[in-house]
């Protein structure tokens, strides 16, 4: 059941009906039955995966909590390290089992046919479970925070089983904290009228960036990138410029829906982008692209391992394992490996070469907060990023290379008049809607960066408009989507992860 | 509360019109040709006719209303199964229901429940149908999937249309044919099409000897019948001529069995001896043309005056809805003047001249090939020919008829005059022949 389907439009309206229809107390429990009917909806034997990670995870808690408690007995005697080394280690483990078992085995056996070695490793036939990275980090991240004593152990366990499955966040993120997302699901909120219409916004805007602008570039992108060498030079660059506002969209749009959503039923869930491709660098970039990862790998994975502690090189190594996880953490290839040490890579280089940008500032008798620099630094960012992204959306780091290589050799400008830029998928009508759509994008980008919400700016306005508003954007989203007969209705790029 | 409850409403209600109103005009208006007519005044047709392409092509309403005075529509639509053909009547018997439902049974052999290569006829048929629960019903039943999401919120897919919308989205076309569609998917007698395939009709098998397989489709045609009972609905099983196998017509026959069963009786067009002739009337080797459809039409209009007379008697009564009729008769013959001059082949040209409104002055080179060709002699045996007014005297022998022969100083192998039943000049067209070549003529004027 993905947010841009007919059954999402029934199921959610009936959730959040009945919800507020509830006594407080009962909330959470439907709360957490709509979760699971919404997870069982791909595939309801996935169900039994998360409930395992979510009995796991709770007992864990619990247990670090009583040995913490205890003055004597067996808890007593046992380390809490234990308890959460062991939980780590089983949820890892199934992760491992059904997203990296076939890729650790077939990366053994093509390292060993180098080597003359024949080695066909086992093979397991499992379809990878929807959201299973988000919401087994997410259970980690809870253990750890338990362990470091941030939080108390979760007694409730219907109320830590919603938290692991809350439905607005369960397949792609944002991966909560337990700080900020447990409490809230213990106490709901009372159903309030502006929060309520909030949400709504937002939720239109999450449609907005997903049918509009990341469904329609998915049409000249999967064109293009399906038959790359059919479509040299020009056509692959601006196939890698839109792929960039594609993942943002898609991704940005899923977490928009998925926090309008969460609002309208009394949550708030945390910020996933703040407006990343205004980032003057690749360090920044990281700051404002999909936070609640990055800062899960910072809290949990980058200071354990001494963060930029222990000296320049020990930072340089933990930043470049951090971002070689996280790209395996996107998945089981090594195009997302090659993905997120590249971006590790430009962050090294970028923190490198630091003294040396402020030594030419002061000689060029540039200010560091000047608009033009800053400008160009946006630039060049997006431009490094981009390349990070070849790697992300190509299928294999071959394809990336000869993609990038044909980017670069194949000088083919006059497909942008000549009229054969529209031979893939996307009509100049379209391209027309696509520019105007980024428009609308850019602007609503500008306004959020300058600190204002866009939305409370409509919000402001009386009731007449913001019912209009509201009418022409669902017909602008209906009319202009990708959507319904004759369009596979793709899920977000993201639940693969 | 309440006040936050009402703002939303409108809100939602604003959204909804707003909604609606983009779905009206992103929604395709090519079917409204087709049923329209029926739709603005459903109660005034007393026949009901159903079926596949074959049924569309082969029973003009105008026609059997000029001819006998029966008000009839044609529901067909291409690729129409028994089981749309079920469901259709069943929501159309909400809003009218005739005295007679004539069913050409040319579909009855499908396994499908609709036909995946004419989806968009009945896309067009399905959703043009009124709102209700038996269209839900009838959608829940046909469909699966995405497609079904697609037929009960056609706006599923008629939003992509922003990118073509022209003016035909919002001007409603009419159908002077009565949901009939002569000669041409789509449109009829369209320039460069051929609308004359010389091809063998067989004649029928015996009614015995039918498919002993129970299709689909023909569980589809029980239902239909017996929908058609309950509701005090007459039925006729019909099946149109064609150049069809023996593996078709032992389905017909199997279609025919069923109405057996039931009492139902059977117009079968193969047991029309000498009236149907595969060389000029079929469209292909699976339609009937015009010229076709006028003799199939003809041989049911007689066929339902003599066993159903209150419906030629019961059309005449109502005085305003008989000139409505006769008006749109006079608009259908002008409606078919203006083909004639979009046709470039000879046969084309000469089958449609065959109307009973035209006669003909013909004038053709003595050395022509025409004249020792069968269609041409059997097409020109169907026209009303003038021997009038000609720059020569001297007659040629074609078949039983006689035409005038060219001048020599004409560069072309025929000359057509047509004449309107006023006596008016409809069109003028001269023709090269090669009856050896594909293209078989070529139209100089």
């Amino acid at each position: 059941m993905v947010f841009n389907s007919y059954i999402f439009l029934i199921f959610f309206p009936i959730v959040v009906s009945i919800y507020y229809l509830l006594p407080v107390k009962f909330r959470p429990v439907w709360l957490l039955i709509s979760s699971y009917y919404f997870y069982m909806s791909w595939n309801a034997r996935y169900a039994c995966l998360i409930l395992l990670s979510t009995v796991i995870t709770y007992a864990t808690g619990i247990l670090i909590g009583k040995s913490r408690e205890c003055r004597e007995g067996i808890l007593k005697k046992l380390n809490p390290k234990v308890f959460v080394a062991g939980c780590i280690i089983i949820n890892l483990g199934i992760l491992f089992v059904f997203k990296y078992f076939n890729f650790f085995f077939q990366s053994i056996s093509r390292v060993l046919s180098h080597t003359g070695i024949s080695f066909s490793g086992p093979k397991v036939d499992l379809l990878l479970p929807v959201g299973i990275s988000f919401y087994t980090f997410q259970a980690l991240g809870y253990c750890i925070d338990v362990y470091r004593g941030e939080i108390l152990p979760e007694k409730n366990f219907l109320k830590y089983a919603l938290f692991v499955s809350f439905f607005p966040q369960l397949v792609a993120g944002p991966i909560e904290r337990s700080g900020n997302l447990l409490h809230q699901l213990s106490d709901p909120h009372p159903l309030n009228y502006t929060i309520f219409r909030e949400g709504i916004f937002l939720m239109l805007w999450g449609y907005f960036q997903k049918i509009v602008i990341a469904d329609r570039i998915a049409v000249y992108v999967d064109a293009v990138y399906g038959d790359y060498e059919s479509y040299p030079g020009m056509y692959l660059i601006i196939a890698s410029v839109l792929f960039a506002f594609q993942i943002y969209c898609d991704f940005g749009g899923y977490t928009n829906i998925a926090k309008g959503a969460a609002l309208i039923l009394g949550v708030e869930l945390m910020d996933n982008f703040k407006q990343p491709y205004f980032s003057a660098s690749c360090s920044e970039f990281w700051k404002r692209w999909h936070i609640s990862l990055s800062s899960w790998f910072r809290d949990y994975v980058y200071i354990p391992l001494g963060g930029n502690r222990k000296g320049k090189i020990r930072k340089y190594i933990n930043i470049l394992i951090v971002f070689g996880l996280s790209g395996l953490w996107h998945g089981a290839s090594f195009t997302y490996v090659m993905w997120g040490t590249l971006n590790g890579a430009f962050q090294v280089v970028g923190d490198g070469l630091t003294s040396l940008r402020k030594k030419a500032g002061s000689v060029l008798h540039v200010r560091p907060d000047n608009m033009l620099i800053r400008i160009c630094k946006i630039i060049i960012t997006f431009i490094l990023i981009d390349i990070t992204w070849v790697f992300f959306r190509a299928e294999s780091i071959g394809e990336a290379c000869d993609i990038i290589i044909s980017m670069v050799r194949v000088i083919n400008p006059q497909i942008l008049f000549d009229g054969s830029v529209f031979d893939c998928g996307l009509s100049f009508k379209g391209f027309v809607v696509l520019g105007l759509s980024l428009l609308i994008l850019l602007i609503v980008d500008i306004i959020n960066e300058s600190g204002k919400s866009i939305r409370k700016i409509v919000m402001a306005r009386n009731y007449w408009l913001r019912a209009f508003f509201f009418a022409v954007s669902v017909c602008v989203i209906l009319v202009f989507g990708i959507w319904g007969t004759g369009y596979e209705s793709d899920a977000f790029l993201y639940f693969q992860f | 509360m309440m006040r936050n409850v009402i703002k939303a409403a409108t809100a939602v209600i604003l959204t909804i019109i707003l909604v609606t109103t983009c779905a009206y005009v992103f929604h395709s208006k090519s079917w409204y040709p087709k049923m329209n007519e029926f739709y603005e005044s459903p109660g005034e047709y007393d026949v009901w006719f159903l079926g596949s392409s074959h049924a569309i092509m082969s029973t003009l309403p105008e026609e059997l209303y000029s001819e006998y005075g029966i008000r009839s529509y044609n529901l067909a639509c291409y690729g129409q199964t028994m089981a749309i053909d079920y469901w259709m009547t069943r929501n159309l018997f909400r809003i009218s229901k005739p005295d007679l439902v004539v069913m050409d049974v040319g579909g009855i052999a499908s396994e499908e429940k609709y036909s995946e290569d004419n989806l968009s006829s009945v896309r067009k048929m399905i959703t043009s149908l009124p709102l209700s629960v038996t269209k839900y019903e009838a959608i829940n039943d046909l469909f699966e999937g995405d497609l079904r999401e697609e037929m009960i919120f056609p706006f599923s897919s008629d939003h992509y249309n922003w990118e073509y919308l022209n003016r035909n989205y919002f001007r409603l076309e009419r159908s002077y044919d009565l949901g009939a569609d002569q000669n041409v998917f789509g449109g009829r007698g369209k320039e460069d099409y051929i609308l004359v395939t010389p091809a063998t009709i067989p004649d029928s098998i015996s009614e015995l000897d039918t498919d002993k397989q129970e299709s689909l489709n023909c569980g589809y045609l029980r239902k239909l019948i017996e929908l058609c009972r309950e509701n005090n609905v007459e039925v006729l099983l019909v099946k149109s001529p064609l150049s069809a196998s023996d593996a078709n017509l032992k389905n017909y026959n199997k279609a025919f069995s069923i109405g057996d069963e039931y009492g139902i009786p059977h117009l079968n067009g193969f047991e029309a001896e000498g009236i149907f002739d595969g060389d000029t009337d079929l469209w292909d080797e699976r339609h009937l043309n015009s010229l076709g459809a006028r003799k199939f039409t003809h041989l049911l209009g007689d066929y339902i005056t003599e066993n159903y007379p209150e419906l030629a008697a019961g059309s005449e009564t109502d005085d305003k809805i008989k000139a409505k009729w006769d008006n749109r008769y006079t608009e259908y013959l002008k409606w078919l003047d203006t083909e004639l001059p979009l046709q470039s082949d000879l046969y084309s040209y000469l089958m449609l001249c065959t109307h009973p409104q035209y006669s003909v002055s013909i004038e053709m080179s003595e050395s022509s090939s025409l004249t020792g060709d069968d269609v041409f002699r059997k097409l020109v045996n169907e026209l009303n020919i003038q021997t009038g007014d000609s720059a020569s005297d001297e007659m040629l022998d074609v078949g039983d008829k006689k035409v005038h022969v060219l001048d020599k100083d004409m560069n072309c192998d025929i000359r057509i005059t047509v004449f309107d039943a006023d006596g008016s000049e409809a069109d003028t067209a001269e023709f090269v022949v090669h009856i050896d070549s594909d293209s078989r003529s070529e139209r100089l004027r």
